[in-house]
């Protein structure tokens, strides 16, 4: 089956679940931006975990020459098939020859969508994650963001087609975005040479989401924050890793940040809100709390099995 | 958690890593330290008992170690670590010691110092109050050793370069610095894999690439721990090895 790129979007890459295990060469770890969208945009598209899919900012349309089963997930996303609004967090299925918009309808976040099949794209150093900067994975396996007129290859799963249960994560345990709620951080790495006073400021005061945002970092403006040091070897930079240059001003690492630098940092994002923060708009304004390492793994391990229990109760 | 062995501090660094820092009487020893870390933890790989490895990066004298938070948590790491006996560790860098004295000899970089489109030998000339001659003679006369792959995809750091040739990075930072510039900043020198912004200082081109291409799994050429050495060649032969790397 052929998936033909209609309209691009405004940045829509193919990416999966990323490079494990190559950053000592200098490879970024890439990956979703939003694994809970992503792995959740496979399941209901009938995928293994860690199958490609299109992740996509802005309003994409595409079409497929064969029947297939889709599903679009991220924040506040919007998909129609053929000019029919359809329900997201669902497998649809689609007929050959249809024409799928889909979206976020927030502007600047993400949305994703699986196409139900083995995709045929070519995979560097052990992923088909695009890295623009690296110039790795893609169509051309050189780093390209999708364009009009490119066309995916993927083996349809017509297996699954006319027996299936259609799969649908219910509303109200689709992922709750935005920042009512403060994102954890572990404090970490250079924790102690910030002082409490800092430390204080830090939890205290709301940062705004600047428009310098991307693969891989975040910067946020507020109240300044600053260590006591003045000159650090460089060292690896872990997913969510909060960085503070001279200015004080915070920048988030995320998936394709460089793997090593020299700024001190105060700690990561939990793992648990890097999805959460990964689609946070430009103007938002985010509050920080800080979770000890322990309990930041207990929330974790209760976010997994209750993923996984509802995979279950929708299988 | 309590430090042990060549380990100065070991901290918190996420949830589902944690950082080891090295101690040594310099740095080159630190960083011994943290490759035979590395080795040992390496050797475990595959392992049933080591399945929560996900993964180690090393750097200077650090090492993160990222685990399966589903498998083991932080104090778990610290046991398996701590598990490594001395043993380990030491027939571990003998053995790639042994390994190394095989494959390296010292590798050399032919460099085309001056080429026009990645040159600022005049800037450095004047930074360091040494003639382009001297600053070249200087940057080859050194054997480096390679402390840490990163930042990007075969980027590797390479010191110390000689006090005398010590230079700060550009004031501004260039946009575009070409693949294979071979370039200094501070007490270090290393070459662009690929072309990217960059404000170190340029000292010439070199046809050497910094990756190996392999279908699905290139790689970086230079691994930490190997040594280097930089040769001054020509503009021809510059071009001749460029068509042999191609």
């Amino acid at each position: 089956m052929r998936i033909e790129v209609l309209s691009k979007g405004l940045f829509s890459l193919i990416i999966d679940n990323g490079r494990v295990g190559r950053q000592r060469d200098g490879f970024c770890e890439s990956g979703p931006m939003d694994s809970n969208a992503y792995d959740w945009a496979n399941f209901l598209a009938f995928n293994l975990d860690g199958t490609p899919c299109i992740e996509a900012i802005g309003e994409m349309r595409l079409r497929v020459d064969e029947d297939c089963i889709i599903a679009v997930t991220g924040r506040n996303p919007s998909l129609d098939i053929d000019g029919n609004a359809k329900t997201t967090y669902q497998s649809q299925k689609v007929p050959a020859g249809a024409t799928i918009t889909f979206g976020s309808t927030s502007l600047g976040c993400k949305a994703y969508l699986a196409v139900g099949g083995n995709w045929q794209v070519p995979k560097a150093v052990g992923s088909a994650c695009t890295v623009v900067r690296e110039q790795l994975g893609g169509l051309d396996n050189k780093g390209s963001v999708l364009k009009e007129g490119d066309c995916i290859e993927v083996l349809a799963n017509t297996r699954n087609q006319d027996s299936a249960k259609m799969r649908t994560l219910p509303q109200q345990h689709i992922d709750d975005y935005g920042f009512l709620e403060s994102i954890r951080v572990i404090p970490g790495y250079q924790f102690s040479s910030f002082s409490t006073v800092a430390m204080r400021t830090f939890e205290t005061s709301s940062y705004t989401v600047s428009s310098a945002i991307d693969r891989m970092g975040f910067r946020l403006t507020g109240e300044p924050v600053t260590a006591d040091i003045e000159n650090m070897r460089s060292e690896a930079i872990h997913l969510g890793a909060i960085q503070v240059p001279g200015d004080g001003q915070p920048i988030v690492m995320m998936r394709d940040r460089q793997t090593l630098g020299g700024y001190p940092k105060l700690g990561c994002v939990s793992p648990c809100d890097i999805s959460r923060l990964a689609q946070a708009m430009p103007g938002e304004k985010v509050n920080f709390v800080f979770q000890h390492e322990e309990e930041a793994r207990a929330d974790w391990l209760l976010m997994t099995s209750r993923r996984r229990r509802l995979q279950g109760e929708i299988l | 958690m309590q430090a042990f062995g060549r380990i100065k501090r070991i901290v918190t660094a996420s949830a589902d890593a944690i950082i080891l820092y090295f101690d040594g009487t310099n740095l080159d020893d630190a960083n011994n330290a943290c490759h035979h870390m590395l080795a040992a933890i390496d050797s475990k790989k595959g392992s049933n008992s080591w399945a929560w490895l996900r993964e180690c990066v090393p750097s200077y004298d650090s090492l993160l170690i990222v685990f399966d938070m589903t498998l083991i948590d932080s104090h778990g790491v610290y046991r398996a670590l701590s598990n490594l006996s001395t043993e380990d560790i030491y027939q571990q860098s003998d053995s790639s010691q042994a390994k190394g004295n095989e494959s390296s000899a010292v590798i050399d970089i032919p460099v085309w110092y001056g080429a026009p489109n990645a040159s600022d030998l005049s800037v450095v000339s004047k930074k360091t109050s040494l003639s382009i001659e001297e600053v070249i003679e200087l940057h080859t006369s050194t054997t480096y050793k390679v402390y840490a792959v990163g930042f990007s995809p075969g980027f590797a750091y390479m010191g110390d370069i000689p006090e005398a040739l010590k230079c700060a990075r550009l004031g501004t930072p260039r946009k575009r610095v070409p693949k294979g510039a071979v370039a200094i900043a501070d007490r270090q020198t290393a070459v662009y894999p690929s072309e990217s912004p960059g404000g170190w200082n340029l000292l010439g081109l070199t046809a050497f690439d910094m990756l190996i291409h392999k279908k699905e799994q290139s790689e970086a050429r230079l691994k930490a721990g190997d040594e280097v050495r930089f040769v001054s060649v020509t503009e021809q032969e510059y071009r001749a090895g460029l068509q042999v790397e191609r």
